[in-house]
């Protein structure tokens, strides 16, 4: 739901902003998959240099690396409310990046924690 | 904007929305077949073939009623139209396998999908009989064997099976398992997980009094899911 939504809410965006081209739905939509594989990626080669194995936690890793794109959304949202549809720039699009940023890490931390 | 943007999606669902809109296709593949019922049984194959496809799709228990009744109407529409004097259509059948024109292999193929079309959906889907001078017309030949099922469907099965050999699906249900309080309370979650107490997931207990598996999203809370995440990946 939310990479879905994040992919056409920045797209919307970008409409609103009048620079709407229809390619840039699968631009947006590749970079954020790539950006999600190479962050499994990175915890897959984590596990292996600290030798965890854990076999079946592949979709556990995959479900929690999308809670990210839950935050980005609120960001995008509210940064875009705040600016006037100018960007997502400003104090305010800082401010609520950064607590959507921290209220994520700690979930991923509390999460993980007593998993 | 907006219009280029239904215009992307509509290309981009447009096959997906021809397999779903199960009405729409049946009407579609009943114009055809009885276009081709009444120009050549040669043509029938297709119709045929479209009228299968449309059945035969999990949808179709939905709207199967009137499908029958439909269908029923458009094989009519082919005895009158072959041979206008039978009554019964056991004098069809004798007439098509009987013929010496080559068309009739066409036709005979074509009967036995139709004859499929009435197994598969008596058997799976509880969709009611024909009545009872179709019941006699597929009585007559009840020894054959039917030859199914079409190649259209050949190509998902064959997806479908690819898929379930790389990803295994059963565990993947697990995380789609969620409801509209889980859902809710997870996004919430997700925004403000200061005051959150318990983050442990819970287990089910086996029927040693031991702990089994974990329980799915939608009785604990602390599960992962992957409906908020993004339902493509």
């Amino acid at each position: 739901m939310a990479f879905v939504t994040y992919i056409l809410l920045s797209t919307l965006l970008a409409g609103l902003r009048g620079a709407f081209q229809p390619e840039l739905l699968g631009y947006t939509a590749s970079t954020a998959f790539a950006i999600v594989i190479f962050e499994i990626l990175g915890l897959k080669l984590g596990c292996y240099l600290l030798s965890i194995s854990n076999e079946s936690q592949l979709l556990d890793l995959v479900a929690y690396s999308g809670y990210k794109f839950v935050g980005i959304i609120i960001s995008l949202t509210l940064s875009a409310l705040f600016s006037g549809g100018e960007g997502s720039g400003g104090w305010a699009g800082w401010l609520v990046f950064a607590y959507t940023f921290f209220a994520n890490a700690f979930f991923l931390v509390s999460s993980h924690n007593n998993t | 904007m907006a219009e280029s943007l239904v215009s992307f999606l509509s290309t981009t669902f447009h096959s997906r929305r021809i397999v779903f809109q199960q009405l729409h296709l049946i009407r579609i593949a009943e114009s055809a077949f009885q276009l081709s019922a009444f120009s050549s049984l040669l043509t029938c194959q297709d119709a045929a073939t479209y009228l299968w496809a449309a059945c035969s799709s999990p949808l179709a228990s939905a709207s199967s009623s009137s499908a029958t009744t439909r269908f029923h109407c458009s094989t009519t529409t082919l005895t009158t139209s072959t041979s206008p004097s039978a009554t019964a259509s056991t004098k069809l059948w004798q007439s098509l396998s009987t013929a010496s024109d080559p068309r009739s292999k066409w036709s005979e193929s074509c009967f036995w999908r139709i004859r499929g079309i009435y197994e598969r959906s008596n058997s799976s889907d509880g969709i009611p009989s024909w009545p009872n001078s179709t019941q006699a017309w597929t009585g007559v030949c009840g020894t054959k064997r039917q030859r199914f099922p079409i190649s259209c469907d050949f190509a998902a099965e064959a997806n479908v099976l690819q898929f379930n050999r790389y990803v295994n699906v059963s565990a993947l249900k697990h995380y789609f398992n969620v409801s509209n309080a889980y859902v809710v309370n997870k996004l919430f979650l997700v925004l403000f997980p200061w005051r959150h107490k318990p983050w442990s997931r819970k287990q089910s207990v086996g029927p040693n009094g031991q702990e089994g598996w974990f329980l799915p999203p939608r009785e604990d809370l602390n599960s992962p899911d992957m409906y908020i995440p993004g339902e493509s990946r």
